[in-house]
């Protein structure tokens, strides 16, 4: 796998990065679902089950390319696919201010 | 030196609250919380102090979450804070402690304090003993819990009164305490206070087994229909407290979580044929798969 840069939202991630959840936030599986809590605002988004499978590895050590091969693995599904969806994911969940970078 | 003394309160396994206030808003309190006095506190318990202290450090300026004249809530920090011109409070949901600090306020505006902020106060500090507080009926048919979230107006207390005139067992009428434990949720009655003309709880510390979400129609008939997790989280949600309070936040959001996906959820649309709504809650309790022993 390249070291790959995206930009997703005017925001450029690259593979090697690493994201930490935010300390305003909080995360609880639901059926068929992962929820998102912003602790700053109330609200909440549900991000799916491969959603919250990311969600769970934001933890400020591993790279996203760690986080690529996991899920590729987990879901059975090329690394490519895997890695545009993670990149769309976090580049919204640092918009959102629901993870930071580490 | 103003006089005042201290009121322990058992609301269930885990939950006590210890008061030392002044004895005008201790009485108060008192009257308020009257179910729960008698109950012997366990010695195990470590009760939620509520306390005339101001907050150990400086409140930093917040905005406002609800505003209902007279009453202000804010959120500061990590404190949530509930303001009369003349009382204020605040709570520290992750550490389990609040104070309520009196500026010369009349009996009218204890009353009122009492009233509007006493109970979301104690419904923030539940989460740091593993509670949770909803805004919601609890009723009990054969056995099994029944849990009417809703804003006010929804029905909750037309349902509740349908519910005990047909002689079924009932928690209260408007708060319900959850207990989240590994063998599924318990709910316990959290009446309003002394001179409510609600009945008082028939029934108390009983399994939850479907949440019902109801919402008071024009047509003719009553009707119960399945209520997809979303919709029945989000209503939940919406009762449970303010979820921007810091850290113990997440608990309780992870808490409301789990509660809306244990047991199955219902719309409950009354019509103006109210007997109809305790037969729909009663045939819904006799066809709710019980959990293995």
């Amino acid at each position: 796998m390249s070291n790959e840069t995206a930009a997703s939202g005017g925001v450029e991630i690259a593979l090697t990065d690493r994201f930490a959840r935010a300390e305003t936030s909080a995360g609880e599986s639901a059926p068929g679902d992962y929820l998102i809590l912003d602790l700053a605002t109330g609200r909440y988004f549900g991000v799916g089950e491969v959603g919250g499978f990311i969600w769970d590895r934001l933890d400020g050590e591993r790279d996203l390319r760690a986080i690529v091969r996991e899920v590729s693995a987990h879901f059975e599904v090329d690394q490519e696919s895997a890695s545009t969806d993670l990149i769309e994911l976090v580049s919204w969940l640092h918009e959102t201010g629901l993870a930071t970078r580490s | 030196m103003t006089a005042g003394g201290s009121l322990h309160l058992q609301v269930g396994p885990g939950l006590v609250f210890r008061f030392d206030l002044p004895e005008r808003l201790l009485r108060r309190v008192e009257r308020f919380l009257g179910y729960f006095a008698g109950r012997e506190a366990s010695p195990a318990d470590e009760p939620v102090r509520v306390t005339s202290a101001p907050p150990a450090a400086e409140v930093p300026a917040g905005g406002a979450l609800l505003a209902e004249p007279p009453l202000v809530v804010r959120r500061a920090g990590e404190l949530i804070l509930f303001e009369l011109p003349r009382v204020k409070a605040w709570c520290d949901s992750a550490g389990g402690r609040a104070g309520i600090i009196l500026r010369q306020p009349t009996d009218a505006e204890l009353d009122l304090f009492i009233g509007l902020a006493l109970a979301p106060m104690l419904i923030e500090l539940a989460p740091s003993r593993g509670w949770l507080g909803v805004h919601a009926a609890g009723v009990a048919i054969d056995g099994a819990g029944i849990l009417l979230p809703g804003p006010s107006g929804a029905g909750k207390s037309t349902i509740f009164t349908q519910v005990h005139r047909a002689g079924h067992g009932v928690l209260s009428d408007d708060l319900v305490w959850l207990r989240p434990s590994a063998d599924g949720v318990t709910m316990h009655a959290f009446p309003r206070g002394a001179g409510e003309p609600m009945p008082g709880p028939t029934a108390d510390g009983v399994a939850l087994r479907a949440i019902v979400c109801p919402e008071i129609v024009d047509s003719i008939d009553s009707r119960l229909s399945p209520l997809a997790f979303p919709r029945a989280l989000e209503v939940l949600i919406g009762q449970g407290g303010f979820l921007t309070s810091g850290a113990s936040a997440g608990d309780r959001f992870r808490a409301l979580v789990r509660v809306a996906r244990s047991v199955p959820a219902f719309r409950l649309e009354a019509g103006p044929r109210r007997q109809e709504v305790s037969a729909l809650l009663a045939d819904l309790a006799a066809g709710i798969e019980q959990p293995p022993a």
